[in-house]
């Protein structure tokens, strides 16, 4: 239904917070059909179709070497695998061709054996320059939580682990009454230089 | 169908948001006996702080509010949207948001409780722009006063730090202690620029208060906090309900009907979800119902009697939309980290801005830095630029730690032109038409945007920004008003300066849309010291009756 | 009737004595002076018309101030030292607390101490000659204070804890007499009488129940040079009356002096064994932690108080000397150890911060789904903005972490539930600790029986010593309890 929109590519009709608004309630509304009726969720987790999905990924090692491939794009060593299964089901059930690129992303991991999450991202724009769009998809699971417009972690975001010296995620601050008038962490300008080409930036509109 | 049961009461009360059941407090108080219908269901805080969290785009205030299909509100401040249309030049610019359950919008507001400067009543008298009220400062002074306490405002001592509103009692509660992020705007704009950083009043507890506890910083007052530390008007209900007020929840009022002489109000009917019409009698009536809501029920009133509308002899009903239409900018500072997002939501103002001899020229506005958290929109921008890793870690918090967020309410003036009508093609299931608006910001707004614009400009400069990011277009506030205006002349207002209306002796409307100008500071506080005075007027008139 | 245990022993006294008014020894003490408080109008905010607005430096919760000011120029001629004296030993036995109304003045009584034969309200022990204890002489002032028999010769109900006080020393009991009719301000209003119904309406029940139970012997001499042991013991057993809630009661609710602290239910609030117990005590506390708990109403990573001991911390404990709370801090640590039937375990030993990611199903529901939630999202929605997703309360603890916390580490549910209906108000120089309740009064979430019950059973799982398997009905009978 992206597609079909005016005939237009997604990066034109994408370009104001409005049509980016209407762009994600479109897909919202497509996939609620498409889930209509499926029934309760399995485990708490998922729905039943999605369930599934992540049997039959996690049995097939797909979700392993998503884990894998999400370890080094964070230069991690260790992410929570139940928070990598619900993103993969999710990233997957968004954008159905990701489960090919995924396992491309992995492939070449397999293959090149990069040091560095930069090493690797930059390798795979290189060989394919969609696979970015999917480096995107990944990080904002496990960065943000969230894979196909809905909320896989909230509090558990790697964005609050890497700040939690400073600020709380809103709705869990734990520092006591007037915490806030302490003075918070000094930072460093980084140092380091992107991976990937950059791509337009838009506020999400309220 | 028509309900057999016919409901009644001293007082019939439209609304229960902070207008509506402040008044219908007051009121059980006195022993007056009240009903409150309120189109919306009751809610609790829980399933909002669930649902907040379950929501992805957690900058959406509307978001964890998804409307009941009997009374719905805008789902977004987007362009066109499911309920509420606008039209016009700066359509996107009056793209409203408000929310029809027990409480009212209140739920998800930030708190800030301005009282209006005594020149925002006498615009035309002072700078020859807009209108006047018809009532002063003065006047709403003791009501102000006391809806400071009946909501817990917490503001700066008056010695040190005088808002312009002249008080005669100090604030109920201590100013909130301010964050580091705040403290070090505030001394950057006091050493480096000629204006000034104020406290903002706030209905915010900075102690226990009225059984709620002390503010914990949660930063998320919008769209909502989730320890009752800050007023709703969900609190005025249950205080109104202990006092023996009634409310009726799922009622959804869609006519007014009058006497034969057209000049008092002798019943209100409403709907229930299953389309059930029911007839509620009194002697007197408010409608508080959100400046929006207010004049879609008065037009939807319209009949034989009043083809125009109810209390609509001057035509004025649904004209005169105002807003604090501002601008808004988020940039990435170049100083020394600020870590916003540690505390509550807004508690800093430039208000320097706020009055001046220009007035006669463009519009007044304040400022706010915002202090919100900034993890999410760092890491968005961090991916976008291309970041992965260890590298993205270190932008994220870089970026977290130095984003700056301003925005600004500007002020509108009444134009009739700016007018809210029936929808023609969309209705709701109960078969009531939503409300359209058209909307064309006044060039008196415009100006006050640019001048925001300069200032906003050379703030950027001043802390070394970059990454600007400028929300297109012009920023709605959500602070809607005007629509049933107040004057002194029934040819060209809807109510007097007591919120009675013009036409029916019997009928108040409590709300921002009697506002003859919108001023500055956000509306919530005004919409509840006229409803306080309303509830004056009807205490005085039903006991001396 | 609240608690089955208490309910037993009344219908056994009942039988006794054809008389059940005894069972007012159980509803001793501050535990009401909260327990009335949801049954007044909820506190409204108060508009400039009717009532002043809440000062900054006082909260609006209705606690009266514990001392009154000095409002009449001496009348006994008593000297400053002793004047001060009694003043102490008022705050340290008490009396405010029973004998003062919510918002009311102090000492001008109109308590409302609910027991289950009927309200006992407490009386004006103001100077007042009409409404208090004005006209009372010296002797008839001990009378009542260490003997339970008022002025006109009439046996109090035990609800006043006189077997306590009967422990004072006489010079003790003098400058609290001095005091009263020197300092306090006299206030010429009456309570309403207590009305309890027949058979528990006759006085001269107390009578018998007066003399076949056990009183505290007089202390003699200077209470002031006391050992510390011995000053201990004073302060205890007989000013703070600490066996009063805390000493299980026998089939006469006389307190089981062989079970001296060992904790009793309170009919509601239950009120700990706080023996020197390793297990079922307080035995693995050091003095200082105990000083610590009496001066500010808690113990960081271990115990705060709430409902009636927050009460008596905030009025009494809280306010007196270091040495004093040292010297009760020693006797209490050596009091006899006694095993509980339920609790094996220290109640502060239980449980670890929590980590598990928050994975999320839902998407925002419509405004009127109030549909119930299970144990962890009820935690979640209600309690985790303060106590933390992980149980770990505020870094400054101000929201107490919930492992390794007496209340939830508790076999007996009760203050548990009842922290969660009633919350927290608790004012001592360490500052102020607040909670919000959940009952049908809150502003900030009213909490059905099913969801106390589900969150009770969630906390005690997953940070104290198991799931308490509490009913909605259990529930319920702790809401009407007070």
């Amino acid at each position: 239904m992206q597609q079909d929109r005016n005939g237009l590519p997604p990066a034109e009709w994408c370009a104001t917070p409005n049509a980016m608004r209407l762009n994600r309630l479109m897909r919202m509304a497509r996939r609620d059909a498409l889930m209509g009726g499926l029934g309760l969720s399995v485990a708490g987790l998922f729905s039943s179709a999605q369930a599934q999905t992540a049997q039959t990924a996690a049995q097939s090692g797909e979700v392993g070497r998503f884990m894998a491939v999400s370890e080094r794009l964070t230069d991690r060593t260790t992410l929570d695998s139940r928070i990598g299964t619900a993103l993969y089901v999710g990233i997957v059930h968004a954008n159905p061709d990701r489960q090919a690129k995924i396992q491309a992303l992995a492939t070449l991991l397999e293959n090149s054996k990069p040091t560095s999450a930069a090493e690797f991202a930059r390798a795979a724009e290189h060989e394919d320059p969609s696979l970015k769009e999917v480096i995107h998809d990944i990080l904002a699971g496990w960065y943000r939580g969230v894979a196909d417009g809905k909320v896989v972690v909230y509090r558990s975001a790697l964005m609050f682990d890497i700040t939690k010296d400073a600020v709380y995620p809103k709705t869990y601050a734990t520092g006591g009454p007037f915490y806030w008038v302490s003075k918070p962490p000094e930072v460093a300008r980084p140092t380091g230089k992107p991976a990937l080409t950059p791509s337009p930036f838009v506020i999400e509109p309220t | 169908m028509s309900s057999e049961q016919t409901l009644s009461a001293d007082v019939v009360i439209v609304g229960s948001g902070v207008a509506g059941s402040s008044i219908a407090n007051e009121l059980a108080r006195a022993g007056i006996s009240v009903i409150v219908l309120e189109a919306g269901p009751r809610v609790d805080r829980q399933h909002f702080v669930d649902n907040f969290r379950n929501l992805e785009n957690k900058p959406s205030y509307q978001g964890p509010f998804p409307a009941v299909p009997w009374a719905r509100h805008p789902p977004n401040q987007m362009t066109p949207n499911e309920y509420l249309h606008t039209s016009g030049p700066n359509a996107e610019a009056y793209q409203q948001v408000y929310l029809r359950m027990m409480g009212g919008t209140t739920w998800h507001w930030a708190g800030c409780a301005w009282r209006y400067l005594p020149s925002d009543f006498e615009l035309k008298t002072r700078y020859g722009q807009g209108r006047d009220w018809a009532l002063s400062y003065d006047d709403l002074e003791p009501f102000y006063y006391q809806a400071e306490v009946m909501m817990g405002v917490c503001g700066p001592d008056p010695a040190k730090e005088d808002l312009g509103s002249p008080r005669k009692q100090p604030y109920p509660m201590e100013a909130l202690p301010i964050s580091y992020a705040a403290q070090q705007f505030r001394k950057l704009i006091n050493e480096k620029t000629p204006y000034r950083v104020v406290h903002e009043p706030q209905a915010r507890n900075t102690r226990p208060y009225d059984n709620r506890p002390t503010c914990e910083g949660h930063n998320n007052c919008m769209p909502i906090c989730p320890i009752g530390a800050m007023y709703n008007g969900g609190y005025s209900v249950y205080h109104a309900e202990a006092a023996g007020a009634k409310f009726v929840p799922n009622a959804v009022v869609y006519r007014i009907e009058r006497d034969s002489a057209n000049k008092r109000v002798t019943a209100v009917h409403y709907m229930d979800p299953d389309k059930g019409s029911h007839r509620v009698t009194g002697k007197y009536f408010v409608i508080a119902a959100h400046c929006i809501e207010t004049a879609k029920l008065l037009l939807v009133s319209a009949d034989d009697q009043s083809p125009n509308g109810v209390a609509n002899s001057s035509g004025h009903v649904g004209r005169n939309m105002m807003d604090h239409t501002g601008v808004q900018v988020t940039f990435i500072s170049g100083d020394k980290a600020l870590w916003p997002g540690r505390g509550p939501l807004e508690t800093n103002v430039i208000d320097n801005f706020r009055d001046g001899s220009w007035r006669s020229e463009r519009g007044a506005y304040l400022v706010h830095m915002v202090d919100d958290n900034q993890v999410d929109l760092a890491t968005q921008l961090a991916i976008s630029k291309g970041y992965v890793g260890k590298d993205l870690e270190e932008q994220i918090r870089y970026l977290a730690a130095h984003t700056v967020r301003l925005f600004s309410h500007n002020e509108a003036l009444p134009d009739p032109e700016n007018r809210l009508t029936l929808s023609k093609t969309n209705k709701d299931i109960l078969g009531i038409p939503h409300p359209d608006v058209y909307y064309k910001l006044p060039d008196y707004t415009v100006k006050s945007c640019e001048h925001t614009r300069g200032v906003f400009k050379d703030l950027i400069g001043l802390m070394h920004g970059t990454d600007e990011q400028w929300t297109p277009g012009y920023f709605p506030q959500d602070h809607p008003s005007g629509s049933t205006i107040m004057g002194t002349d029934p040819k060209d207002s809807v109510v007097d300066g007591f919120c009675r209306t013009h036409d029916h002796e019997n009928l108040f409307i409590a709300s921002s849309s009697v506002f003859s100008t919108v001023g500055t500071g956000n509306i919530t506080l005004t919409v509840a010291a006229l409803a306080l005075r309303v509830a004056d007027t009807l205490k005085k008139e039903l006991v001396h009756a | 009737m609240p608690n089955t245990f208490m309910s037993s022993l009344i219908k056994g006294v009942y039988t006794l004595f054809g008389s059940s008014a005894l069972i007012g020894a159980l509803a001793a003490m501050p535990a009401q002076a909260q327990g009335t408080a949801p049954n007044t109008p909820p506190a409204a905010p108060s508009t400039p018309a009717t009532a002043t607005p809440p000062k900054a430096e006082a909260p609006t919760a209705d606690t009266p101030a514990p001392a009154p000011a000095p409002a009449q120029a001496a009348t006994t001629g008593a000297d400053a030292a002793t004047l001060e004296r009694g003043a102490y030993i008022a705050t340290a036995a008490d009396c405010v607390a029973c004998h003062t109304k919510p918002g009311g003045i102090p000492y001008a009584g109109g308590l409302k101490i609910s027991t289950p034969m009927g309200d006992v309200i407490s009386t004006n022990i103001t100077p007042d000659p009409e409404h208090g204890i004005g006209a009372y002489t010296e002797q008839e002032f001990d009378q009542a204070v260490r003997h339970g028999v008022r002025r006109d010769g009439a046996y109090l109900y035990p609800v006043m804890p006189y077997v306590s006080y009967a422990g004072m020393t006489d010079q003790d009991v003098h400058a609290l007499y001095l005091w009263f009719k020197d300092s306090v301000k006299p206030v010429a209003t009456q309570p309403k009488p207590t009305e309890l119904s027949f058979p528990a309406n006759m006085r001269s029940a107390m009578a018998a129940w007066n003399f076949v139970t056990t009183k505290e012997q007089p202390e003699t001499g200077d209470s002031a040079t006391y050992d510390p042991m011995r000053r201990g013991r004073y302060l205890t057993t007989a000013l703070e009356h600490c066996g009063t809630c805390h000493t299980p009661r026998n089939f006469m609710l006389s307190e089981k002096q062989d079970h001296f602290l060992a904790g009793a239910s309170l009919g509601a609030w239950y009120a700990p064994n706080v023996t020197s117990s390793k297990t079922s005590g307080i035995g693995t506390w050091s003095e200082d932690d105990l000083v610590a708990y009496l001066r500010t109403g808690r113990l960081k990573g271990h115990a705060q108080a709430a409902g009636p001991m927050g009460e008596a911390v905030e009025h009494s404990t809280s306010k007196l000397t270091d040495k004093d709370l040292h010297a009760i801090a020693a006797y209490v640590l050596q009091v006899p150890a006694m095993e509980d039937d339920l609790e094996h375990k220290p109640r502060d030993s239980f449980g670890a911060a929590q980590d598990t990611p928050d994975l999320r199903t839902k998407e925002p529901t419509r405004i009127d789904d109030l549909s119930e939630m299970d144990g962890p999202h009820i935690y979640d929605a209600n309690c985790s903005a303060c106590h933390g997703h992980n149980g770990a309360g505020t870094l400054d603890q101000y929201a107490p972490s919930l492992f390794a916390n007496s209340t939830v580490g508790s076999m007996r549910p009760d203050n548990l539930v009842m922290t969660i209906l009633h919350g927290v108000n608790r004012n001592t120089k360490d500052g102020h600790a607040g909670m919000p309740g959940f009952d049908s009064h809150s502003d900030v979430q009213r909490l059905s029986n099913s969801e106390i019950a589900k969150l009770t059973n969630y906390l005690t799982a997953t940070y104290g010593s198991g799931d308490a398997h509490v009913t909605p009905e259990k529930v319920e009978e702790f809401r009407k309890a007070l």
